[in-house]
């Protein structure tokens, strides 16, 4: 069996804010076909790290490549990490996409235009050719009669799917997730959960940000558990929900009551 | 009575033609100088949020000063100061003397450096009052900043500063009487000429008024319906 080629590849990641050092240097490598879900407290830098991913948060320290291609980070003069190329940096970026916990759907277009926009206007791609796939997402993820519609009128729920159909409108290499469900109500985050086993299952490369722990050990290939800015453990769901899992990771999980 | 019906007219004395042709250049010149605010107003307003230290300082700076002098002043200096200064310069150096500027140019250029500074300042406020997710989603899928810019945050802001450049708009209009001073005959020079000439004051200052209410109305109009269109999509 060969092993899938990393389609990210994070080294020593490091980054504070002011005095408080939120990661203290993590890594991780994600393989094609991965799903790795990333647990920990508040605080515990998780959606910091995925932010230093695609270059949201510019790290101080470590390298982030995407496939083989590095992210443009180099040193400024004051030895300060720094996005040295950014047409380099959105090059990067077109290659993976981001589901936000406040979904972020741009207000003043319709649900169509969401998930078209990129594929548009920054792939370039032929409109027919765009407009038959945005359908087709719109279809996959159950918002095909609300295509018309502006994002205010939509659910929680019907805002985070049109944004997941909006991150896959590039068919990017990896899809990054921030707390997809946080902000929804109970109802609505079993439909995105829904979704987003899905979209585990049919292969893509994922990387998610989440507390919801059942998700973490029946949907993910591997867990990864952060803890003052440090991967305290990490393994697959079987080892992690099992006996031998670190006795910090089940203090975390206990409260939870699993 | 009938005097005044025939100089407000079409006829062989009548001013209408020369006033209309007034409202056309008070509209021409108040147009100029609103585009080189907003073009000028954006700028400062990006030199303020996300411009280098010096930047920052400068246009604070600007804003400071253009806002705190009387507009006339900015003509006048525009208009007659520099000129004179260019003057003695080129009297200094043996450069060929310039004649006077064109008023046009000069005059939307004075009322439009004001309307910049005031223009700055709503559109700093627009741009702040977009989420910042709204332009991590862009970001992240890779948009550079000025496609972010033109397809996300313009549209955007839009809608939060269309009421408030209505305004500005107003102002324009209405300080664009006072490029006058230049000898532009614009509709305020054209009803001051037509005032003295034919001795009617308070009928050429009336029928002025009249006609700058109808310009600021049909204007204020315009944006009130501008503005409803960009915000179709937040209506319930």
């Amino acid at each position: 069996m060969t092993v899938p080629p990393p389609v990210l590849t994070a080294t020593n990641i490091r980054k504070s804010f002011g005095d408080r050092e939120v990661l203290a240097g993590v890594s991780l490598e994600a393989r094609e076909g991965e799903v790795i879900s990333i647990l920990g407290g508040s605080g515990s830098g998780k959606s910091t790290f995925l932010r230093c991913l695609n270059l949201l948060e510019v790290p101080d320290e470590g390298q982030i490549a995407i496939g083989d291609v590095q992210a443009p980070l180099a040193r400024n003069r004051h030895g300060r990490l720094e996005v040295s190329d950014s047409r380099a940096a959105a090059r990067l970026r077109t290659q993976t996409a981001m589901v936000f916990q406040g979904f972020n759907l741009w207000p003043h277009l319709t649900v169509l235009q969401n998930v078209m926009e990129a594929p548009l206007r920054v792939h370039r791609r032929d409109r027919e050719e765009v407009l038959a796939t945005a359908r087709s997402l719109l279809e996959r993820v159950g918002m095909a009669g609300f295509h018309a519609a502006y994002p205010k009128r939509l659910s929680g729920g019907q805002q985070q799917r049109v944004a997941i159909a909006r991150a896959l409108a590039t068919n990017p290499k990896l899809v990054l997730f921030d707390e997809p469900t946080s902000a929804l109500d109970p109802e609505r985050v079993r439909e995105v959960l829904a979704l987003m086993r899905s979209l585990a299952d049919e292969g893509r490369t994922m990387i998610v940000v989440t507390h919801e722990m059942a998700f973490a050990r029946d949907v993910s290939s591997r867990v990864v558990h952060l803890m003052n800015g440090r991967v305290e453990s990490s393994g697959p769901p079987a080892h992690m929900f099992g006996a031998d899992a670190s006795p910090a990771f089940r203090a975390f999980l206990s409260p939870a009551a699993l | 009575m009938m005097d005044d019906l025939a100089i407000l007219g079409f006829g062989p004395d009548g001013w209408a033609p020369l006033l209309l042709k007034g409202c056309l250049l008070t509209l021409a010149v108040s147009a100029a100088s609103m585009a080189i605010g907003t073009v000028l107003g954006i700028l400062l307003a990006w030199a303020r949020l996300k411009g280098p230290r010096w930047l920052r300082r400068a246009a604070l700076v600007y804003g400071v000063i253009l806002r705190g002098v009387p507009e006339l002043l900015v003509i006048l200096l525009l208009y007659f100061g520099l000129p004179s200064l260019i003057l003695s310069l080129s009297e200094t150096f043996g450069w060929e003397a310039p004649g006077l500027p064109p008023p046009f140019l000069i005059g939307s250029v004075s009322v439009g450096l004001v309307s910049a500074a005031y223009q700055a300042e709503i559109f700093r406020g627009g741009v702040g009052a977009i989420p910042r997710g709204q332009f991590e989603a862009a970001r992240a899928m890779g948009f550079s900043d000025l496609m972010c810019f033109h397809r996300i945050v313009l549209p955007q802001v839009a809608r939060v500063v269309l009421p408030a450049l209505g305004n500005v708009w107003q102002f324009n209009l209405k300080d664009s009487a006072l490029i006058a001073v230049t000898g532009l005959s614009e509709l305020m020079r054209t009803s001051l000429v037509a005032a003295g000439s034919t001795r009617h004051p308070f009928l050429f200052f009336g029928v002025a008024m009249a006609l700058y209410l109808v310009l600021t109305t049909l204007s204020s109009t315009a944006f009130h319906y501008g503005g409803r269109y960009s915000n179709r999509w937040d209506r319930g």
